[in-house]
């Protein structure tokens, strides 16, 4: 087993929302391995960004910590924040509002190597972010350079994103749906890349999507998390989470997925919810958050006690009652 | 076969012949369509694929005239048989073409979610649009009209109504326009991604309701995504497009089965699915072709593992290779079919 680098306990945020808090995160507890990719998926508003930012040190937790390489995030040193910032980088999700519009695409991604690795001169800049660009596909290099983001697709802006992540060699990527723009052919080939640099430099990925075949194909031998509502409701190695799923969310997310086959996606069977609305976060159910839409739902039990993610069969964490068996012992 | 021998019983909705479309740029003249040329029927479900900047998109707008500014069509005809007569879209002014939008040729854009007035009702929305086309019809008629579509994409429609569109959803929003784009019930809808950005759930929901609404109503359906597992739900005839080219056109069991073209092939063999076990996605070398300095030739060659001398210097032009399936392309017998994963 490769050591941890990553752990949170009781990872717990919450928003404020005129004079309201809206909890956006409550009580996660996960770890994340060296060279490991662990990968979230769920609806929007599930909290992953929000996790993301946490992990990428970019947002303060509201209760819990966060400790990565043994050490608590809250009591760094100053030092320890920059080799922080060296280590950790994250993929943003809008590639319209990450990138500044008034640098060009040379610019954006030289300042990351001037920051970090002082003293190279123009030459080995140039050749250096030349690098970047042909490893993500956007060539002829010289054609992109001096470009500015607003004359890049959506595509191509995501592309400068990630190839910013990597401009620092980090160690640990929070890659937030960082392809969602990017047509499918060069979606999985800029996934490759990523997969290449973990197999080769021993990358950590913490990778947010709510495609959970593309989770499925980049997170092959890793973990995948599902998020309902600020909780993680099971977690388990990737293969298992797809062949043998346990939990009835995890269920449904899995038998709507349509797939590129229309004998098999025509003839999948689905597991049907008994609600279509995802709740408000402002007035979030009790018990179970998932209960109102669940068709396991055991009255006086899933409305009333909140299942905690615990061990099932030894091959996968579940928050389910009815998973567990506890809906038989009342 | 037997879809062909129905396709015959069914009217004809729309004939595009040799249509091709330039967009003016300061780098010079871009091909954006060229010499596209298709027909749908009555309750037939398009579906055109393809990556981004392939024409999709601007084929389909300049099917309601509603193409950018800087796009000229500068060949072609754009047929439309409506109930009694038919249509040259492209030889109509905008006058013209205001009155058959929406009441004869509805289209949905992508990211149409913003397509709301924000400071006004939802009601409001629906009565303003069926009284620009159909005169002296009461606010009552066409709230019980909006109402009764309200319900079948599944919505309370009662408090949809009397919301703002800030007040919904982005599923909920999707949904109120799609009862809005029936509402004079339409022969033709053309849909521009309209699942993309949505979750899972959502776009199960949505595409569900659309296979629903194609059995109730017998409106022709073109759809636009890039999404190939979208496709495999709702398509009956699927459309590949390449550098503003239709590269194949195929039965949705064939194409996904039988490609004929590599593009296609390629295009399946990249996308992750949930059903195989273990998978070796292969993505389609090299990038997309510009459109203002043309090479010669099959535009996809540089990217083909197929191409030959013949390919770099003839560009093919479609061939039939089968019951509604044409190709362009030189070596099609040697595509091999896509071998079945898991």
């Amino acid at each position: 087993m490769s050591s941890e680098l990553c752990r949170v306990n009781n990872l717990t945020r919450v928003f404020n929302k005129g004079a309201r808090d809206v909890v956006v995160l409550n009580g996660l507890n996960f770890s994340i391995n060296e060279g490991e990719t662990f990968c979230v998926v769920g609806e929007s508003g599930c909290g992953k960004s929000t996790t993301g930012r946490i992990l990428a040190g970019l947002l303060q937790p509201t209760a819990g910590d966060v400790w990565f390489r043994g050490v608590n995030l809250a009591e760094r040193s100053k030092k320890q924040v920059k080799a922080f910032r060296k280590e950790v980088q994250m993929i943003h999700q809008d590639p319209y509002a990450s990138l500044n519009p008034t640098r060009r695409i040379f610019d954006i991604l030289s300042y990351p190597l001037l920051r970090h690795r002082r003293g190279m001169d123009y030459g080995e800049l140039l050749e250096s972010v030349s690098d970047l660009l042909t490893k993500v596909g956007l060539t002829p290099v010289e054609d992109f350079l001096d470009k500015y983001p607003h004359q890049l697709s959506g595509g191509q802006r995501q592309r400068v994103s990630i190839a910013r992540a990597l401009t620092v060699d980090p160690k640990f990527i929070v890659v937030d749906e960082a392809t969602s723009m990017i047509d499918t052919s060069l979606k999985i080939s800029l996934l490759d890349t990523l997969t290449k640099l973990q197999t080769e430099l021993g990358v950590t990925y913490f990778f947010i999507t709510h495609d959970l075949a593309l989770a499925k194909h980049f997170a092959w031998n890793g973990r995948i998390a599902v998020m309902y509502l600020g909780e993680i409701v099971e977690l388990a190695s990737a293969q298992h989470l797809i062949q043998a799923p346990q939990h009835p969310y995890t269920k449904a997310l899995l038998s709507a997925l349509p797939e590129a086959d229309p004998q098999v996606t025509r003839t999948k069977k689905r597991f049907e919810l008994t609600g279509h609305e995802i709740p408000s976060l402002d007035n979030l159910p009790t018990g179970c958050k998932f209960h109102p839409r669940c068709p396991w739902n055991v009255k006086g039990l899933c409305g009333v006690n909140a299942p905690s993610l615990q061990s099932f069969n030894g091959s996968c964490s579940v928050a389910c009652h009815v998973v567990h068996g506890e809906s038989h012992k009342n | 076969m037997q879809t062909s021998v129905a396709k015959q019983e069914r009217p004809l909705r729309l004939r595009v012949s040799n249509l091709s479309i330039t967009y003016k740029t300061h780098r010079g003249i871009l091909h954006a369509v060229r010499n596209a040329s298709f027909e749908a029927w009555e309750k037939e479900s398009l579906v055109f694929i393809g990556e981004s900047g392939c024409g999709k998109t601007t084929l389909c707008t300049s099917l309601v005239g509603m193409q950018p500014v800087n796009a000229t069509p500068i060949g072609g005809t754009v047929k439309y048989f409506g109930e009694d007569r038919e249509y040259s879209i492209l030889e109509m002014s905008d006058k013209q073409l205001a009155k058959i939008r929406w009441k004869d040729i509805a289209m949905m854009f992508q990211a149409s979610q913003n397509a709301f007035n924000p400071v006004i009702l939802m009601k409001e929305h629906f009565i303003d649009t069926a009284q620009s086309h159909l005169v002296g019809q009461s606010r009552k008629a066409i709230l019980d009209k909006s109402r009764k579509l309200l319900e079948l994409v599944r919505l309370d429609a009662d408090r949809v109504l009397n919301s703002y569109p800030h007040e919904l959803s982005g599923g909920m929003k999707q949904r109120a326009l799609l009862a809005l784009s029936f509402l004079l019930d339409p022969k033709v809808i053309i849909f521009d991604e309209p699942t993309t950005a949505l979750d899972v759930l959502t776009q199960r929901y949505i595409i569900d309701i659309l296979r629903d609404l194609r059995d109730k109503f017998s409106f022709c359906m073109l759809f636009i995504t890039h999404d190939l597992s979208v496709a495999a739900e709702l398509a009956d005839t699927v459309v590949t497009m390449y550098a503003g080219q239709i590269v194949e056109k195929a039965p949705v069991g064939e194409i996904f089965s039988n490609p004929k073209h590599p593009y296609t092939a390629g295009l399946i063999q990249a996308v992750p699915t949930l059903s195989s076990t273990h998978e070796d996605l292969k993505s389609i070398p090299g990038s997309t072709p510009d459109l203002v300095d043309m090479a010669a030739g099959c535009q996809f060659a540089p990217r083909c593992k197929f191409a030959t001398a013949l390919c770099l210097k003839e560009e093919p032009q479609l061939v039939e290779v089968g019951p509604n399936h044409v190709t362009a392309c030189h070596h099609h017998e040697y595509i091999p079919p896509i071998v079945k994963k898991g």
